[in-house]
Order: structure tokens, then sequence, then C-alpha cells
């Protein structure tokens, strides 16, 4: 087979890429029109970036999404974790079969269903919906994201790495530290970037669990295009794109790099 | 010295699920020894030594290090530290890091460390090679790295885990004197466990020969090669050949028996089997003779020599007797083992001293 692409492939992989990416890359070019109406090219501007900053509404928004997405990706490296550990390590245990459906479920589960879930169970609980009720929603999600990662990087760990530092006087919890850790650390941070650019895009469960002042970003931004598009919508998208894009190429890059190996 | 053995295994029992493992075994250990373990795969000795290392805990049994229980003892408490057959160097962290992680957690000060890092640098050769990561370093220099690091500690028992299993097999025979000189210098008691007999031979003081989960027999290689206790040891054991047969009457020290063939072989025997009973000589190589067969001999009997092999000195003869028995005959030049052609009709006998009848 010859290498390299034929005319046809070129086509078809132009017109996949386009497919996917023409939207967006619209969304960023009409960011940085001078003219006002969102559909009408009027010149390259930086204003609406400028104005954007001036935006109260806007900004506070997009300081609560990054606090919950900090929060709620911190929340689900912890559990994340701990779920992996408990899939790859323990055996089997009662209901694994069971506990490993659930922790899978939410990748596939509406959100919608997620939502209304757990708006149900905040109501029922009496809870007063606000900053906390978007980070445990945004975590039940963004937990099963770290806990694939984790999982995939301790199924190919070395255990007997673990069994040397013991035999070398280190205790269970000193091996965790010193040895363990350091290298899941990789996927860990992987699991972290992924459960935050989740948490930064979402739309459906926030706006189920938020309460009054805690409007996210997507939320903000979606009242804001149903009184009509402005420029700085699309100025604020095109950072929220770039955010989200620097995240999951990180996340890519960071666990891409291998432990070094020595078996 | 004192009188105590360095470790004492006490009628150790290990199973998982149904499979045995480890059942009932005993076995002392002195101080200052190199000791093999030796067994195919699957004999336990594998789980022998991570019982002693702390990674399992016995189902039954004690076992005693210096006089000291330490059955109970988890693995980082234990004055015992193991070389692990895939090495386990840290990847995340430089040689002389790994080297040093045993001080480290006993909390030695920071000169401590670095100068006892040094030296055992120096006794496995890798002076000036601390600061390389492990996956910079070739498979010889690995197997070293790993030795530094679990000689460190100083402990009074090391346990290494196939350590040449994953040498090549010129490297693998310059490493055996390695570890032997490695033994002597530091005086600690090295437990080697190993598939492979030219290992056990070559390196080990005593060697226990396992199967099953238990000892067919503890002896220096010598001792275990010349006298072999059990049929697996001897076949286990370098090569040999085997005849079975029925006692049919006692000799000074030994027993005459008929193969099924109709063969009458004679040969020493430790044990006092009944008459008519089952028993197996075992005859190494080296101690069977050709002779030009019509001339009367006894304990024997006549053959065609079917393959001629000549290596390191030695002719390997592949002869089948006419009895449809395949026997292998080693001679050194010296002994006329260039004389004898393929195809040649030879008689094969052997002195009954030279040979074992063995009972299991």
């Amino acid at each position: 087979m010859k290498r390299g692409l034929s005319p046809l492939h070129l086509a078809v992989l132009a017109a996949g890429f386009a497919f996917l990416y023409v939207p967006i890359a619209l969304v960023v070019i009409y960011s940085f029109n001078a003219s006002r109406l969102v559909t009408v090219w009027g010149g390259f501007s930086t204003q609406w970036y400028v104005s954007l900053f001036a935006n109260e509404q806007l900004l506070q928004a997009a300081s609560i999404s990054l606090r919950v997405a900090l929060a709620s990706a911190a929340l689900s490296t912890v559990l994340g974790t701990c779920a992996a550990f408990a899939l790859q390590r323990f055996g089997r245990f009662p209901a694994r079969t069971l506990f490993t459906g659930l922790l899978y479920a939410p990748l596939v589960m509406p959100e919608v269903i997620i939502g209304l879930a757990l708006l149900l169970l905040f109501v029922g609980l009496g809870i007063d919906r606000g900053f906390w009720t978007i980070v445990i929603g945004h975590t039940t999600l963004g937990l099963c994201f770290v806990a694939v990662v984790v999982q995939a990087r301790l199924a190919g760990f070395d255990r007997s790495l673990e069994e040397a530092a013991q035999d070398l006087g280190a205790s269970p919890a000193r091996t965790f530290r010193a040895i363990t850790l350091p290298l899941i650390a990789p996927a860990m941070a992987a699991g972290f970037l992924l459960a935050f650019t989740i948490s930064l895009d979402d739309f459906v469960i926030a706006s189920f669990t938020s309460g009054p002042g805690s409007t996210t970003l997507p939320m903000r931004i979606y009242s804001q295009v149903r009184l009509g598009l402005t420029p700085e919508i699309n100025a604020i998208s095109t950072l929220l794109i770039g955010i989200v894009g620097l995240s999951l190429l990180a996340a890519t890059v960071i666990n891409r790099l291998k432990a070094p190996s020595v078996r | 010295m004192g009188g105590a053995p360095l470790l004492r295994l006490a009628r150790v029992t290990k199973a998982y699920g149904h499979l045995v493992a480890v059942r009932d075994l005993s076995l002392d250990i002195p101080a200052n020894e190199f000791f093999a373990l030796l067994g195919p795969s699957g004999c336990g000795k594998t789980t022998l030594m991570r019982l002693i290392a702390g990674f399992e805990t016995p189902d039954d049994g004690r076992i005693y290090l210096d006089g000291q229980d330490i059955t109970d003892l988890p693995p980082h408490l234990r004055p015992i530290n193991m070389m692990f057959q895939s090495y386990a160097l840290f990847p995340h962290m430089s040689v002389a890091h790994n080297i040093a992680f045993g001080l480290k957690q006993e909390g030695r000060p920071h000169q401590e460390i670095t100068a006892r890092v040094e030296d055992m640098l120096r006794l496995v050769q890798m002076s000036g090679l601390g600061d390389r990561r492990p996956d910079q370093l070739s498979g010889g220099q690995r197997q070293r790295v790993a030795l530094a690091r679990a000689l460190i500690k100083r402990p009074k028992l090391l346990l290494l885990d196939e350590p040449l299993a994953a040498l090549d097999r010129k490297l693998r025979h310059d490493t055996q004197f390695e570890l032997m000189q490695a033994q002597r210098e530091t005086g600690t008691s090295f437990v080697v466990v190993t598939h492979d007999q030219d290992e056990a031979m070559v390196m080990a003081h005593r060697m226990a020969v396992m199967r099953a989960g238990a000892i067919d027999q503890i002896g220096a290689p010598r001792e275990v090669y010349e006298e072999p206790a059990t049929r697996h040891v001897a076949g286990f054991v370098g090569e040999t050949n085997f005849f079975e047969g029925r006692v049919i009457q006692y000799m000074p020290g030994g027993v005459e028996i008929e193969t099924g063939k109709g063969l009458r072989l004679e040969a020493l025997c430790r044990e006092h089997p009944a008459i008519g009973s089952k028993v197996t000589i075992s005859i190494r190589p080296e101690n069977l003779r050709l002779s030009v067969p019509g001339i009367f001999s006894k304990n024997g009997s006549a053959g065609e020599i079917l393959d001629h092999v000549f290596r390191e000195g030695l002719s390997s003869f592949r002869i089948k007797l006419e009895t449809g028995d395949l026997v292998h005959v080693r001679k050194s030049v010296g002994e006329g083992g260039a004389q004898h052609k393929r195809g040649e009709r030879v008689f094969v006998s052997f002195a009954p001293e030279h040979a074992r009848a063995l009972v299991k």
C-alpha cells in the first residue's frame, strides 16, 4: 500500500473535520468581529474582549464556574482514586460487579436524569441549592472519569515495587506515599483535568442543582443568548474553548508520560 | 556461634484454597551460608520465600530468626531483605536513591547514608553511576543495583528470587561468582530460589530440593548429586539413567533387581525394600562403562550406539540397549570417549557402588 493520502482521502478527512469544528471556528472568528451584528463581518477587533471584562455578570459566572470546577475536580480525584483502588486491589469483594456498574453508569446515563435525581435528593433532604450542590453534582460525574483513568494505570502497576519498599522497611502508609502515589500521579492529574473540563462545560446538571447567586458560566451564556446574541458571548465562549482545549491536551500529554518502566 | 540456627522454619504449612503450596515443612539455615531452594515451578519454593520475607502468613507452623519468633511480624519490621526476580527497582528514583531507600526508612543521618551508598556502589562495581535512572541501565547493571539495595541494610538474611533468570547466558556465569563473592564479603546468609540446578550446584553450600510443597532432600550439592534420596532428586539434579524393577535379592549394602525386560542389575541401597517391591536404580551417565561385547561382563547389557556428540571435552553417547531401554553415557576423551563410533555394538555396564537403588 502506498503511504500518503489520495485526494479522496483528503476530501473525506477535511469534510469530517469541518463537520466537527466549523461551528466552533465560527464562534472564535466572530469573537473578533468589529460589528455589533453577530452575523455580519465588520473587520477585526478585540473590543468584545475588552467589554467582556467590564461585564460583571459574566465575570461573576465565570468565577463561580472556575471555583466549582476546581472543587469538584479535586473531590473527584480523591474519590475516583479510592474507587479505582477498590476495584483493582480488593479482589472479588461482594457486589464488586454491581459497584463497577454503578461507577460506570453516570458515563452513559442521560445528564438530565442525573440532574433530576440530584434535584429530588436535595429537595427531599431540605438542602439549600447553591455552590456546593453543583460541586456535588459535578463530582458524581467527574469521579467516574478519574476512576477509569486511574484504574487503567493501576492495572499495569508492578506490585513487586510496593513489596520491595516494604521489604526495605517502609510501612504500608509510607510505601503508598513514596512509591505508589508518585507512580500513579500522572493518571490522577489527567483525571483531575478531565473532571475539571467536564465540570466547566456542564450545563444540564448545573441548572438542576444551582440556586440563586450560583449561576455558572454555561447557564449565564444560555440565558443571555435567549435575550439575543451579543459578540461578548462569542468572546467568553472562545475563552472557554481555549481553557477546555488546553486542559484536555494537557490531560492527554500527562497520561502519556509513562512512568519509566523497568520491567 | 550460638547453637540456634539463623533461620528456623518449624512445620510450616500454607495453602491457597485447595492447593497446598507448602506442606508441614521444617528447615534450618545457619549463619553465613549460601543456601539454595531448588525445584520445578509450582513446587512451593516461591511461596516458601514469601513466607520467610513476610508477604504471606503461614496457616500453621512458626518461623524463627535468631531464635526470635517472627511469624506474625509484617515484612517492613523483619531484618530480612529480598532481591526480586523483576528487580523491582523504583523507576522514579535514581540508582543512588534506590539503594538509599532502606536506610532512609531507618532514619539514618544523611552523611552515613551517602557513605554507605558509595560503599555499596563500589561493592557491586557501579561507582559513578549513582545518578542514572533504572531505565538507563543494562540488565546486568539493574541486577547489581537490586543486589546493592537489598544488602545495604546489612540484613541477617538475604532472599534472592531467581536472581539470574533475567540475564543472558554469559552474564549469568560471571554473576554467579559475583554473588558468591558478595556472600563471602558480607557474611550474610543468602537463600537463593531457583529452578536451575546448575545455579544451585555452582553457588550453594547446601541445597534443598523441593517437590509438591515439601523438601525431598537437603545436603551439599555434591552429596545430593552422588547420593540422591529420591527418584525426583536424581532426575532433577543432573542427568541420570533410570532402570525400574523389582527387588529379587539382597546384596551386601545393596540389592539386586530384575527389570520388566529381564535385565538383572545390582546397586547400592540405603533403605531396606522388601523382596518383590518396586525400586528404581539411578546411574549417572559418567558412571556407565563401555566395553567390547562378548567378553564376560555383568551388571549391564549389550546395545548399539545411536548418536555420538562431542561437546566441551566430553563425548555423549545415546545407546539403545537390547532390552529396548535408551541410556546416556558420558566419557571424557582420556577415558576413551573418542574411540567409539555411531552404529557400533558395545556392552554397557556399571559398578554397583556407583548406582543407587531408590525406593521413592
